[in-house]
Protein backbone atom coordinates (compact mmCIF):
# COMPACT_ATOMS: atom_id res chain seq x y z
CA UNK A 1 0.00 0.00 0.00
CA UNK A 2 1.20 3.76 -1.12
CA UNK A 3 2.47 5.66 1.98
CA UNK A 4 0.69 8.72 2.60
CA UNK A 5 2.47 11.67 4.36
CA UNK A 6 0.17 13.54 6.74
CA UNK A 7 0.54 17.18 7.71
CA UNK A 8 2.81 16.90 10.82
CA UNK A 9 5.18 14.70 8.34
CA UNK A 10 4.50 11.49 10.16
CA UNK A 11 4.15 8.41 7.36
CA UNK A 12 0.83 6.51 7.40
CA UNK A 13 0.44 3.07 5.86
CA UNK A 14 -3.07 3.14 5.81
CA UNK A 15 -4.72 5.39 3.78
CA UNK A 16 -8.60 4.28 3.37
CA UNK A 17 -10.79 3.90 6.38
CA UNK A 18 -14.74 2.89 6.89
CA UNK A 19 -16.55 4.37 9.90
CA UNK A 20 -19.84 2.35 10.47
CA UNK A 21 -22.34 5.39 11.91
CA UNK A 22 -24.97 2.64 13.19
CA UNK A 23 -26.02 4.10 16.28
CA UNK A 24 -23.45 7.02 16.38
CA UNK A 25 -23.34 10.29 17.63
CA UNK A 26 -23.82 12.69 15.01
CA UNK A 27 -21.34 15.27 15.67
CA UNK A 28 -18.85 13.29 17.51
CA UNK A 29 -18.63 10.97 14.73
CA UNK A 30 -18.31 13.92 12.33
CA UNK A 31 -15.56 15.22 14.01
CA UNK A 32 -13.43 12.35 14.32
CA UNK A 33 -13.66 11.58 10.81
CA UNK A 34 -12.79 15.69 10.36
CA UNK A 35 -9.50 15.07 12.03
CA UNK A 36 -8.74 11.35 10.37
CA UNK A 37 -9.89 13.35 6.31
CA UNK A 38 -7.09 16.40 7.61
CA UNK A 39 -4.61 13.40 8.56
CA UNK A 40 -4.68 12.36 4.91
CA UNK A 41 -7.14 9.70 5.08
CA UNK A 42 -9.82 9.09 2.24
CA UNK A 43 -12.48 8.40 4.77
CA UNK A 44 -16.04 6.20 3.87
CA UNK A 45 -19.20 6.28 6.02
CA UNK A 46 -21.70 3.60 6.12
CA UNK A 47 -24.74 3.35 7.69
CA UNK A 48 -25.86 6.96 7.30
CA UNK A 49 -29.38 6.77 8.23
CA UNK A 50 -28.89 5.27 11.43
CA UNK A 51 -26.52 7.75 12.83
CA UNK A 52 -28.51 9.68 15.93
CA UNK A 53 -29.10 13.41 17.27
CA UNK A 54 -29.40 13.18 20.63
CA UNK A 55 -32.58 15.38 22.09
CA UNK A 56 -36.34 15.41 21.16
CA UNK A 57 -37.76 14.73 17.94
CA UNK A 58 -40.42 18.03 17.41
CA UNK A 59 -36.93 20.53 18.53
CA UNK A 60 -34.69 18.56 16.31
CA UNK A 61 -36.86 18.26 13.22
CA UNK A 62 -37.65 22.66 14.35
CA UNK A 63 -34.09 23.56 14.22
CA UNK A 64 -33.89 22.06 10.66
CA UNK A 65 -36.89 23.71 9.25
CA UNK A 66 -35.67 26.60 10.49
CA UNK A 67 -32.21 26.11 8.94
CA UNK A 68 -34.05 25.00 5.58
CA UNK A 69 -35.35 28.55 5.64
CA UNK A 70 -31.92 29.80 5.52
CA UNK A 71 -31.48 30.63 1.84
CA UNK A 72 -30.36 33.23 -0.99
CA UNK A 73 -33.35 36.16 -0.18
CA UNK A 74 -32.82 37.47 -4.28
CA UNK A 75 -32.43 33.87 -5.67
CA UNK A 76 -33.26 30.70 -3.59
CA UNK A 77 -31.57 28.28 -6.53
CA UNK A 78 -28.23 29.74 -5.19
CA UNK A 79 -28.15 28.73 -2.05
CA UNK A 80 -27.06 27.54 0.48
CA UNK A 81 -28.32 23.82 0.15
CA UNK A 82 -29.63 21.47 2.91
CA UNK A 83 -29.58 17.80 1.51
CA UNK A 84 -32.35 15.95 2.59
CA UNK A 85 -30.47 12.42 2.37
CA UNK A 86 -29.21 11.10 4.58
CA UNK A 87 -25.83 10.52 3.24
CA UNK A 88 -25.75 14.02 2.28
CA UNK A 89 -26.48 15.28 5.21
CA UNK A 90 -23.88 13.45 7.04
CA UNK A 91 -21.21 14.53 4.40
CA UNK A 92 -22.14 18.35 4.54
CA UNK A 93 -22.26 18.00 8.46
CA UNK A 94 -18.33 16.91 8.27
CA UNK A 95 -17.75 19.46 5.49
CA UNK A 96 -18.87 22.27 8.34
CA UNK A 97 -15.84 20.68 10.49
CA UNK A 98 -13.19 21.23 7.89
CA UNK A 99 -11.50 24.69 6.44
CA UNK A 100 -13.83 25.03 3.89
CA UNK A 101 -12.32 28.14 2.61
CA UNK A 102 -8.49 26.91 2.05
CA UNK A 103 -7.56 24.33 -0.18
CA UNK A 104 -6.52 21.93 2.49
CA UNK A 105 -10.39 21.49 3.42
CA UNK A 106 -11.29 21.03 0.45
CA UNK A 107 -9.53 18.36 -0.81
CA UNK A 108 -9.66 16.62 2.69
CA UNK A 109 -13.98 17.39 1.87
CA UNK A 110 -12.88 15.28 -1.63
CA UNK A 111 -11.83 12.29 0.05
CA UNK A 112 -15.02 11.61 1.90
CA UNK A 113 -17.51 9.46 0.61
CA UNK A 114 -20.82 8.89 2.76
CA UNK A 115 -23.40 5.91 1.83
CA UNK A 116 -27.19 4.87 2.91
CA UNK A 117 -26.86 1.25 4.21
CA UNK A 118 -23.81 -1.10 3.17
CA UNK A 119 -23.29 -1.09 -0.54
CA UNK A 120 -21.99 -4.96 -2.03
CA UNK A 121 -18.18 -3.46 -2.47
CA UNK A 122 -17.86 -2.83 1.58
CA UNK A 123 -19.41 -6.37 2.65
CA UNK A 124 -17.42 -7.81 4.76
CA UNK A 125 -14.56 -4.70 5.13
CA UNK A 126 -13.06 -3.60 8.53
CA UNK A 127 -15.30 -0.75 10.08
CA UNK A 128 -14.70 1.38 13.10
CA UNK A 129 -16.68 2.61 15.36
CA UNK A 130 -15.38 5.46 17.53
CA UNK A 131 -17.12 4.55 21.23
CA UNK A 132 -16.49 8.26 22.38
CA UNK A 133 -19.18 8.36 19.60
CA UNK A 134 -21.75 5.71 21.13
CA UNK A 135 -25.13 6.88 21.73
CA UNK A 136 -26.27 3.65 23.31
CA UNK A 137 -24.76 5.50 26.73
CA UNK A 138 -27.42 8.32 26.04
CA UNK A 139 -30.11 8.70 28.23
CA UNK A 140 -32.13 11.41 26.43
CA UNK A 141 -34.33 10.89 23.68
CA UNK A 142 -32.97 10.72 20.60
CA UNK A 143 -33.73 10.61 16.36
CA UNK A 144 -32.26 8.66 13.95
CA UNK A 145 -30.94 10.41 10.39
CA UNK A 146 -32.95 8.47 8.60
CA UNK A 147 -36.57 9.39 10.91
CA UNK A 148 -35.15 13.09 10.14
CA UNK A 149 -35.35 12.89 6.42
CA UNK A 150 -38.10 11.29 6.09
CA UNK A 151 -39.51 14.42 7.71
CA UNK A 152 -38.60 16.29 4.56
CA UNK A 153 -39.47 13.79 1.83
CA UNK A 154 -36.67 11.51 1.53
CA UNK A 155 -38.34 7.75 0.19
CA UNK A 156 -36.66 5.25 1.59
CA UNK B 1 -55.19 46.95 0.09
CA UNK B 2 -56.41 45.35 -2.65
CA UNK B 3 -56.58 48.16 -5.04
CA UNK B 4 -54.50 47.76 -8.29
CA UNK B 5 -52.23 50.73 -8.08
CA UNK B 6 -51.26 49.41 -4.48
CA UNK B 7 -50.26 45.86 -5.38
CA UNK B 8 -51.24 43.24 -7.99
CA UNK B 9 -51.01 40.14 -8.75
CA UNK B 10 -47.78 38.60 -10.21
CA UNK B 11 -47.88 38.94 -13.86
CA UNK B 12 -46.71 35.25 -14.65
CA UNK B 13 -46.45 32.28 -12.92
CA UNK B 14 -43.90 31.75 -10.95
CA UNK B 15 -44.28 27.43 -10.49
CA UNK B 16 -42.03 27.05 -13.67
CA UNK B 17 -38.68 27.00 -14.72
CA UNK B 18 -38.51 28.84 -18.12
CA UNK B 19 -36.09 26.78 -19.61
CA UNK B 20 -34.93 24.56 -22.60
CA UNK B 21 -35.89 20.85 -22.43
CA UNK B 22 -33.32 18.63 -22.38
CA UNK B 23 -34.67 16.20 -24.48
CA UNK B 24 -37.48 16.53 -27.41
CA UNK B 25 -39.44 13.55 -26.17
CA UNK B 26 -39.58 13.90 -22.20
CA UNK B 27 -39.47 11.02 -20.15
CA UNK B 28 -41.90 10.83 -17.35
CA UNK B 29 -41.51 11.85 -14.12
CA UNK B 30 -44.02 9.42 -12.63
CA UNK B 31 -46.40 6.80 -14.07
CA UNK B 32 -50.39 6.12 -13.29
CA UNK B 33 -50.73 3.54 -10.47
CA UNK B 34 -52.17 0.25 -12.09
CA UNK B 35 -53.44 -3.28 -11.54
CA UNK B 36 -54.24 -5.44 -13.90
CA UNK B 37 -54.19 -7.12 -16.93
CA UNK B 38 -50.04 -6.05 -18.08
CA UNK B 39 -50.23 -3.28 -21.08
CA UNK B 40 -48.56 -0.32 -21.86
CA UNK B 41 -48.99 2.84 -20.06
CA UNK B 42 -48.49 5.22 -22.44
CA UNK B 43 -48.04 5.62 -26.33
CA UNK B 44 -45.96 7.90 -28.47
CA UNK B 45 -47.82 9.78 -31.43
CA UNK B 46 -47.33 12.86 -33.73
CA UNK B 47 -49.45 16.32 -33.05
CA UNK B 48 -50.88 16.73 -36.33
CA UNK B 49 -53.18 19.35 -35.87
CA UNK B 50 -56.70 20.96 -34.81
CA UNK B 51 -60.02 20.76 -35.96
CA UNK B 52 -63.79 20.58 -33.97
CA UNK B 53 -66.13 17.80 -33.72
CA UNK B 54 -70.13 17.89 -32.35
CA UNK B 55 -70.70 15.56 -29.73
CA UNK B 56 -73.90 14.23 -27.92
CA UNK B 57 -72.53 15.96 -24.08
CA UNK B 58 -72.63 12.71 -21.46
CA UNK B 59 -71.78 14.75 -18.21
CA UNK B 60 -75.22 14.46 -16.70
CA UNK B 61 -74.56 17.13 -14.42
CA UNK B 62 -74.05 19.88 -17.09
CA UNK B 63 -76.95 22.44 -18.33
CA UNK B 64 -75.94 21.09 -21.56
CA UNK B 65 -76.65 17.10 -20.75
CA UNK B 66 -77.84 15.25 -23.84
CA UNK B 67 -77.32 17.97 -26.18
CA UNK B 68 -75.11 18.49 -29.03
CA UNK B 69 -72.56 20.55 -27.91
CA UNK B 70 -69.03 21.69 -29.88
CA UNK B 71 -65.61 21.20 -28.92
CA UNK B 72 -62.57 21.51 -30.55
CA UNK B 73 -60.09 18.57 -30.78
CA UNK B 74 -55.93 17.89 -32.00
CA UNK B 75 -55.24 15.16 -34.07
CA UNK B 76 -52.50 12.82 -32.78
CA UNK B 77 -51.55 10.50 -35.68
CA UNK B 78 -49.99 7.20 -33.79
CA UNK B 79 -47.84 4.57 -36.14
CA UNK B 80 -47.11 1.65 -34.48
CA UNK B 81 -44.82 1.77 -32.29
CA UNK B 82 -42.34 -0.50 -32.01
CA UNK B 83 -40.69 -2.73 -29.08
CA UNK B 84 -37.13 -3.27 -29.30
CA UNK B 85 -36.27 -3.45 -25.53
CA UNK B 86 -37.10 -4.58 -22.15
CA UNK B 87 -35.89 -2.85 -18.92
CA UNK B 88 -36.00 -3.56 -15.61
CA UNK B 89 -35.37 -1.36 -12.34
CA UNK B 90 -34.91 -2.42 -9.12
CA UNK B 91 -35.15 -0.37 -5.61
CA UNK B 92 -31.95 1.24 -3.99
CA UNK B 93 -31.12 3.41 -1.56
CA UNK B 94 -30.62 6.42 -4.05
CA UNK B 95 -33.92 5.77 -6.12
CA UNK B 96 -34.33 3.26 -9.01
CA UNK B 97 -31.55 1.62 -10.75
CA UNK B 98 -31.18 -0.01 -13.99
CA UNK B 99 -31.25 -3.88 -13.13
CA UNK B 100 -31.12 -5.28 -16.82
CA UNK B 101 -31.58 -5.16 -20.58
CA UNK B 102 -33.13 -7.05 -22.88
CA UNK B 103 -32.93 -6.04 -26.64
CA UNK B 104 -34.86 -7.87 -29.91
CA UNK B 105 -32.55 -9.81 -31.67
CA UNK B 106 -34.10 -8.48 -34.74
CA UNK B 107 -34.72 -4.78 -35.28
CA UNK B 108 -35.93 -2.24 -37.79
CA UNK B 109 -33.16 -0.64 -40.50
CA UNK B 110 -34.51 2.54 -39.37
CA UNK B 111 -33.47 2.36 -35.79
CA UNK B 112 -29.89 2.83 -37.17
CA UNK B 113 -30.33 6.06 -37.68
CA UNK B 114 -31.32 6.51 -34.31
CA UNK B 115 -28.38 4.09 -32.70
CA UNK B 116 -25.91 1.67 -32.83
CA UNK B 117 -27.71 -1.96 -32.64
CA UNK B 118 -24.94 -4.34 -31.23
CA UNK B 119 -23.52 -6.77 -34.05
CA UNK B 120 -23.20 -9.77 -31.72
CA UNK B 121 -25.68 -9.96 -29.37
CA UNK B 122 -26.20 -13.36 -27.01
CA UNK B 123 -29.79 -12.79 -26.62
CA UNK B 124 -30.22 -15.89 -24.24
CA UNK B 125 -27.13 -14.78 -21.85
CA UNK B 126 -29.39 -11.38 -21.67
CA UNK B 127 -32.85 -12.76 -20.89
CA UNK B 128 -31.19 -15.24 -18.40
CA UNK B 129 -29.50 -12.40 -16.69
CA UNK B 130 -33.03 -10.08 -16.31
CA UNK B 131 -35.15 -13.90 -15.40
CA UNK B 132 -32.45 -14.38 -12.30
CA UNK B 133 -32.90 -10.76 -11.38
CA UNK B 134 -36.66 -10.52 -11.78
CA UNK B 135 -37.58 -10.88 -7.90
CA UNK B 136 -35.55 -7.89 -7.16
CA UNK B 137 -37.04 -5.98 -10.29
CA UNK B 138 -40.10 -3.47 -9.19
CA UNK B 139 -40.31 -1.57 -12.84
CA UNK B 140 -40.64 -2.92 -16.14
CA UNK B 141 -40.78 -0.77 -18.86
CA UNK B 142 -40.82 -1.14 -22.86
CA UNK B 143 -38.02 0.24 -24.90
CA UNK B 144 -40.14 1.52 -27.48
CA UNK B 145 -39.33 3.61 -31.02
CA UNK B 146 -41.66 5.36 -32.83
CA UNK B 147 -42.03 4.84 -36.98
CA UNK B 148 -42.68 8.50 -38.27
CA UNK B 149 -41.75 7.26 -41.79
CA UNK B 150 -45.11 6.08 -41.85
CA UNK B 151 -46.25 9.55 -42.37
CA UNK B 152 -46.00 12.20 -44.26
CA UNK B 153 -44.16 14.32 -42.53
CA UNK B 154 -40.59 13.67 -44.19
CA UNK B 155 -38.83 12.37 -40.54
CA UNK B 156 -37.10 9.68 -41.17
CA UNK B 157 -35.13 9.13 -37.68
CA UNK B 158 -37.53 7.22 -35.03
CA UNK B 159 -37.88 8.77 -31.54
CA UNK B 160 -36.66 6.13 -28.69
CA UNK B 161 -38.69 6.03 -25.21
CA UNK B 162 -39.78 4.09 -22.36
CA UNK B 163 -42.62 3.31 -21.56
CA UNK B 164 -43.70 1.78 -18.28
CA UNK B 165 -45.84 -1.74 -18.83
CA UNK B 166 -48.46 -1.94 -15.78
CA UNK B 167 -49.18 -5.50 -14.46
CA UNK B 168 -50.40 -6.75 -10.75
CA UNK B 169 -46.98 -8.95 -11.20
CA UNK B 170 -43.45 -8.40 -12.74
CA UNK B 171 -43.68 -12.25 -13.90
CA UNK B 172 -46.62 -11.54 -16.09
CA UNK B 173 -45.70 -8.01 -16.96
CA UNK B 174 -42.42 -9.57 -18.24
CA UNK B 175 -43.82 -12.35 -20.57
CA UNK B 176 -46.19 -10.16 -21.71
CA UNK B 177 -42.82 -7.89 -22.45
CA UNK B 178 -41.46 -10.62 -23.76
CA UNK B 179 -44.86 -11.49 -26.34
CA UNK B 180 -44.20 -7.91 -27.64
CA UNK B 181 -40.73 -7.60 -28.24
CA UNK B 182 -39.53 -7.26 -31.70
CA UNK B 183 -43.31 -6.59 -32.70
CA UNK B 184 -45.46 -3.66 -33.17
CA UNK B 185 -48.01 -2.26 -31.11
CA UNK B 186 -51.35 -0.35 -31.96
CA UNK B 187 -52.92 2.75 -30.05
CA UNK B 188 -55.92 0.24 -29.88
CA UNK B 189 -53.70 -1.91 -27.61
CA UNK B 190 -53.36 1.01 -24.84
CA UNK B 191 -55.76 3.42 -25.04
CA UNK B 192 -59.86 3.47 -25.59
CA UNK B 193 -62.04 6.20 -26.79
CA UNK B 194 -63.71 8.01 -24.14
CA UNK B 195 -60.50 7.54 -21.50
CA UNK B 196 -58.66 10.70 -20.13
CA UNK B 197 -54.95 10.79 -21.13
CA UNK B 198 -52.27 12.96 -19.85
CA UNK B 199 -49.89 14.78 -22.60
CA UNK B 200 -46.98 15.21 -22.14
CA UNK B 201 -44.51 17.39 -24.87
CA UNK B 202 -42.02 20.35 -25.42
CA UNK B 203 -44.01 23.54 -26.19
CA UNK B 204 -43.29 25.55 -29.62
CA UNK B 205 -40.11 27.40 -28.94
CA UNK B 206 -39.80 31.22 -29.16
CA UNK B 207 -36.34 31.59 -28.60
CA UNK B 208 -34.95 35.07 -26.58
CA UNK B 209 -37.62 37.30 -26.20
CA UNK B 210 -38.48 40.46 -23.06
CA UNK B 211 -40.48 40.69 -20.47
CA UNK B 212 -43.43 41.92 -22.64
CA UNK B 213 -43.89 38.74 -24.45
CA UNK B 214 -42.32 36.37 -22.21
CA UNK B 215 -44.10 37.49 -18.65
CA UNK B 216 -47.09 39.88 -19.87
CA UNK B 217 -46.08 43.25 -18.31
CA UNK B 218 -47.68 45.63 -19.47
CA UNK B 219 -46.13 48.32 -22.39
CA UNK B 220 -45.54 51.33 -20.77
CA UNK B 221 -46.67 54.87 -22.09
CA UNK B 222 -45.06 55.76 -25.27
CA UNK B 223 -42.93 58.79 -23.67
CA UNK B 224 -41.35 56.36 -21.07
CA UNK B 225 -37.76 57.10 -20.65
CA UNK B 226 -35.30 54.61 -22.28
CA UNK B 227 -37.82 51.38 -23.53
CA UNK B 228 -41.26 51.12 -22.82
CA UNK B 229 -41.06 46.99 -23.80
CA UNK B 230 -39.86 47.03 -20.07
CA UNK B 231 -40.46 47.12 -16.82
CA UNK B 232 -40.90 49.80 -14.81
CA UNK B 233 -39.12 49.22 -11.77
CA UNK B 234 -36.65 45.80 -11.49
CA UNK B 235 -36.82 46.35 -7.31
CA UNK B 236 -35.97 48.76 -4.98
CA UNK B 237 -32.66 50.64 -3.81
CA UNK B 238 -31.54 47.49 -1.14
CA UNK B 239 -31.22 44.75 -2.00
CA UNK B 240 -28.77 46.27 -4.76
CA UNK B 241 -29.33 42.95 -6.50
CA UNK B 242 -32.37 41.93 -8.62
CA UNK B 243 -35.25 39.51 -7.02
CA UNK B 244 -35.77 36.14 -8.85
CA UNK B 245 -39.08 37.00 -9.07
CA UNK B 246 -38.78 40.57 -11.21
CA UNK B 247 -40.12 39.31 -14.80
CA UNK B 248 -36.94 39.83 -17.69
CA UNK B 249 -36.18 38.77 -20.71
CA UNK B 250 -34.80 34.99 -21.88
CA UNK B 251 -36.01 32.00 -23.28
CA UNK B 252 -39.33 31.21 -23.69
CA UNK B 253 -41.14 28.27 -24.96
CA UNK B 254 -38.85 25.01 -25.98
CA UNK B 255 -40.47 24.07 -22.33
CA UNK B 256 -41.49 20.31 -21.24
CA UNK B 257 -45.06 20.74 -20.25
CA UNK B 258 -47.26 18.26 -18.47
CA UNK B 259 -51.36 18.78 -19.43
CA UNK B 260 -53.53 16.33 -17.14
CA UNK B 261 -56.81 14.78 -18.08
CA UNK B 262 -56.75 15.02 -21.96
CA UNK B 263 -60.03 13.08 -23.06
CA UNK B 264 -59.77 10.77 -25.96
CA UNK B 265 -62.55 11.31 -28.43
CA UNK B 266 -62.11 9.13 -30.59
CA UNK B 267 -59.41 6.39 -32.24
CA UNK B 268 -59.65 5.53 -35.78
CA UNK B 269 -57.72 4.19 -38.85
CA UNK B 270 -59.33 6.21 -41.43
CA UNK B 271 -57.77 9.52 -41.72
CA UNK B 272 -59.90 10.83 -44.41
CA UNK B 273 -62.75 10.72 -42.50
CA UNK B 274 -61.10 13.77 -40.22
CA UNK B 275 -58.65 15.17 -42.48
CA UNK B 276 -59.85 18.09 -43.55
CA UNK B 277 -59.79 19.68 -47.44
CA UNK B 278 -55.96 20.17 -48.64
CA UNK B 279 -55.14 18.38 -45.43
CA UNK B 280 -53.81 20.05 -42.30
CA UNK B 281 -51.87 23.16 -42.82
CA UNK B 282 -48.12 22.41 -42.26
CA UNK B 283 -48.95 18.80 -41.78
CA UNK B 284 -50.65 16.93 -44.73
CA UNK B 285 -52.63 14.06 -44.64
CA UNK B 286 -53.15 11.71 -41.70
CA UNK B 287 -51.92 7.83 -43.07
CA UNK B 288 -52.07 6.21 -39.86
CA UNK B 289 -54.02 4.91 -37.02
CA UNK B 290 -55.33 8.56 -35.15
CA UNK B 291 -56.71 9.82 -31.99
CA UNK B 292 -58.93 12.71 -31.93
CA UNK B 293 -58.07 14.25 -27.95
CA UNK B 294 -60.62 16.84 -26.87
CA UNK B 295 -58.53 20.76 -25.94
CA UNK B 296 -55.44 21.82 -27.30
CA UNK B 297 -52.06 19.84 -26.91
CA UNK B 298 -48.65 21.67 -26.18
CA UNK B 299 -46.37 21.73 -28.86
CA UNK B 300 -46.24 22.49 -32.50
CA UNK B 301 -47.45 19.80 -35.32
CA UNK B 302 -44.98 17.99 -35.98
CA UNK B 303 -43.87 17.26 -32.73
CA UNK B 304 -43.67 13.96 -31.47
CA UNK B 305 -45.74 14.22 -27.83
CA UNK B 306 -46.14 11.36 -24.93
CA UNK B 307 -49.81 9.81 -23.91
CA UNK B 308 -49.44 8.69 -21.10
CA UNK B 309 -52.47 6.83 -18.43
CA UNK B 310 -53.87 9.51 -16.08
CA UNK B 311 -52.17 10.31 -12.89
CA UNK B 312 -55.33 11.99 -11.63
CA UNK B 313 -59.01 10.80 -11.14
CA UNK B 314 -61.11 10.72 -14.01
CA UNK B 315 -63.15 14.20 -13.71
CA UNK B 316 -66.58 11.91 -15.03
CA UNK B 317 -67.18 8.46 -15.99
CA UNK B 318 -65.69 6.97 -18.63
CA UNK B 319 -67.67 6.43 -21.88
CA UNK B 320 -67.37 6.79 -25.40
CA UNK B 321 -68.84 9.75 -26.74
CA UNK B 322 -71.27 9.70 -29.73
CA UNK B 323 -70.03 11.92 -31.88
CA UNK B 324 -72.14 13.37 -34.36
CA UNK B 325 -69.70 15.11 -36.95
CA UNK B 326 -66.38 15.75 -37.70
CA UNK B 327 -65.49 18.96 -39.21
CA UNK B 328 -63.22 18.46 -42.83
CA UNK B 329 -64.04 22.19 -43.63
CA UNK B 330 -60.50 23.61 -45.82
CA UNK B 331 -58.23 25.30 -43.23
CA UNK B 332 -56.78 27.43 -45.61
CA UNK B 333 -58.18 31.00 -46.19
Amino acid sequence: MAKNTTRTGTQISVTKINFDADNAILGRLSTEVAKYLLEGYTVNILNCEKAVISGKKHSILREYRDMQQIHTHTNPRRGPFHPKRPDRLVRRTVRGMLPWKKSRGRQAYHRLLTYIGVPEEFTGSEMVKPKFADASKLTCKKITIGELCKEFGWDE
Amino acid sequence: MGHRRVSAPHRSSLGYRRVRARRIIPAPRAWQEYEGAPKLLGFLGIKAGMTHCVYMEDRLRSHLANREVTAAVTCIETPPIVIFGLRGYEKSAYGLQIAADLLATETKEELKRRLKTPKEYDFKKAKKKLEDKLEKIVELRAIVHTQPYLTGIGMKTPQIAEIKIGCSDIKEGFEYGLSLLGKELLIRDVFKAGEFVDSIGVTKGKGFQGPVKRHGVKILQHKSKGTKRGVGSIGPWTPSRTMWTIPRYGQMGFHVRTEYNKRIMQIGSDGLQIVPKGGFVRYGVVKNNYVLVKGSIPGPKKRTVMLRGPMRKAPQPIKEPQILHISTRSQQG
